[in-house]
């Protein structure tokens, strides 16, 4: 009785949060997180679409199933007794009888093993990403947080985890001037102040509940969001014309080193390049508006749920038909 | 003994801190016996011999030290360079998790940038007429 009320209606209820978080998704890429609002913002916007993926789920189960907080509540019992054997029903003591479907049962193992699978293929990959970062700080030459690696590419990196560290190739310490290397530095310094790293892994974590285009747009944005806030940091410190130069430096340089490689994408650094060196004003919308607004979907679609539990019901025995 | 460089494209095997801490002293220390190994290393960290001699060998079977028999030991030597090491794993870093769309990496510059000179040439230009502008008006 109780994997069929799991089928019937646990099942389809957070697919239905699924659904609702990936639509948050699509319009945070598409609408909420335009170049113009700060970097800090489009970053909250995104990690708040990203944990919808898991809240929206939890709190559209929990909604559904709160029925059954209140078993000997009269209008729980009138309720039930108007409901058709035929109809979906979110009550443990009431459920719909007869035999489990077996292809809404294979459905439901198919989503979760997809779901299950994707959370461990990106975990595997970040577990091995940080190991060879690891080892990459093992290997360097310097102790503390800067470290020097003997490369001849020009390669920086801010690595999080269990030793954080600002890893900086010879290559690019030196082709770049002193200017330009503090520059560097005071970029991935900004990574490791904002805790970047730690909060990357989070939302990549996140992002693999997402469809995979969805997950890549939402990424973009997410990436572009951490580069452009670390890059403000240092412009308040350093020029932002010798910020921009520096990019461009790293940039050919890093080229030199990739010539008749593959290149997969062509705009983010450059688009990085033209916001510091065009005067732009940052919209002033207030930050605190969406996640406010955010918060308060979770108790209203809670109270919602509650309030609508038959209309809810009938919407997905419909949908279940 | 012949050192050999794996070549770019070459996927470097996970390695743990203990398997770099002993490639770090047989880089410095060729021609090393479990034992020697365990002498310098082991006793600060409290671990066996038997965990360094199976150190040793997960090493040399993800073919980075190649070892000789002397006596009733082998003795370890490291047949990858530390320097085309970094660069592979650096190699794998920035291409093969760059590329996969789930790893989380924060580069000054990500990899997989690129423009065409004529778009360098142009931005630099950029650069600096912006600059001269916005040195005028001050």
């Amino acid at each position: 009785m109780t994997a069929m009320v799991l089928l019937d209606t646990v099942f389809p209820a957070a697919m239905l949060g699924w659904l609702l978080s990936q639509v948050l998704g699509a319009v945070t890429a598409k609408w909420l997180t335009p170049a113009r609002i700060a970097p800090r913002i489009r970053q909250q916007r995104v990690l708040i679409a990203a944990l919808s993926a898991v809240l929206l789920p939890l709190v559209m189960m929990a909604a559904i199933l709160a029925a059954n907080l209140f078993p000997s509540a009269d209008w729980m019992a009138s309720h039930c007794g108007t409901h058709s054997h035929d109809h979906i029903h979110a009550c443990l003591n009431f459920a719909k009888q007869g035999a489990l479907p077996v292809w809404q049962a294979a459905v439901a193992v198919l989503a979760l093993v997809m779901v299950m699978g994707s959370l461990v293929r990106t975990r595997v990959t970040e577990r091995r990403l940080q190991r060879r970062l690891q080892a990459l700080i093992k290997l360097s030459n310097g102790q503390g947080r800067f470290r020097r690696l003997h490369d001849t590419r020009a390669v920086a990196l801010a690595v999080g985890g269990g030793e954080p560290a600002v890893l900086l190739s010879s290559g690019l310490l030196n082709s770049l001037n002193p200017h330009q290397r503090r520059i560097v530095l005071a970029h991935e310094s900004a990574h490791l102040r904002h805790g970047d790293p730690r909060r990357n892994r989070l939302v990549v974590l996140l992002l693999a509940l997402f469809i995979p285009p969805l997950a890549k747009r939402l990424r973009a944005v997410w990436e572009n969001a951490l580069e452009e806030a670390a890059d403000d940091a240092v412009a308040q410190r350093f020029n932002r014309f010798d910020v921009a130069e520096t990019l461009l430096r790293v940039l050919s340089l890093q080229q030199l080193h990739m010539k008749g490689a593959q290149s997969v994408n062509s705009g983010d650094t450059q688009a990085r390049i033209q916001r510091l060196i065009t005067p732009h004003q940052v919209h002033p919308v207030s930050g605190r508006l969406f996640e406010w607004a955010c918060l308060m979907v979770l108790p209203v679609m809670l109270v919602a749920v509650l309030v609508q539990h038959h209309a809810i019901e009938t919407l997905l025995s419909w949908l279940g038909a | 003994m012949k050192k050999h460089t794996p070549p770019a494209s070459h996927s470097v095997p996970a390695l743990g801190e203990l398997e770099l801490t002993v490639l770090n002293l047989l880089w410095e220390n060729p021609g090393l016996s479990p034992k020697s190994v365990h002498a310098v290393i082991g006793a600060e960290r409290g671990i066996s011999v038997n965990t360094v001699q199976s150190t040793l060998d997960r090493l040399y079977k993800k073919q980075l030290l190649a070892r000789e028999k002397q006596g009733y030991a082998y003795h370890y030597t490291a047949v990858v360079e530390r320097d085309s090491l970094i660069a592979n794993i650096i190699s794998d870093v920035m291409g093969r998790f760059q590329l996969d769309g789930a790893a989380s990496i924060s580069a000054f510059v990500q990899a997989t940038d690129s423009l065409a000179d004529e778009d360098l040439a142009r931005l630099e230009e950029e650069i600096r007429a912006r600059r001269a502008q916005s040195e005028g008006k001050q």
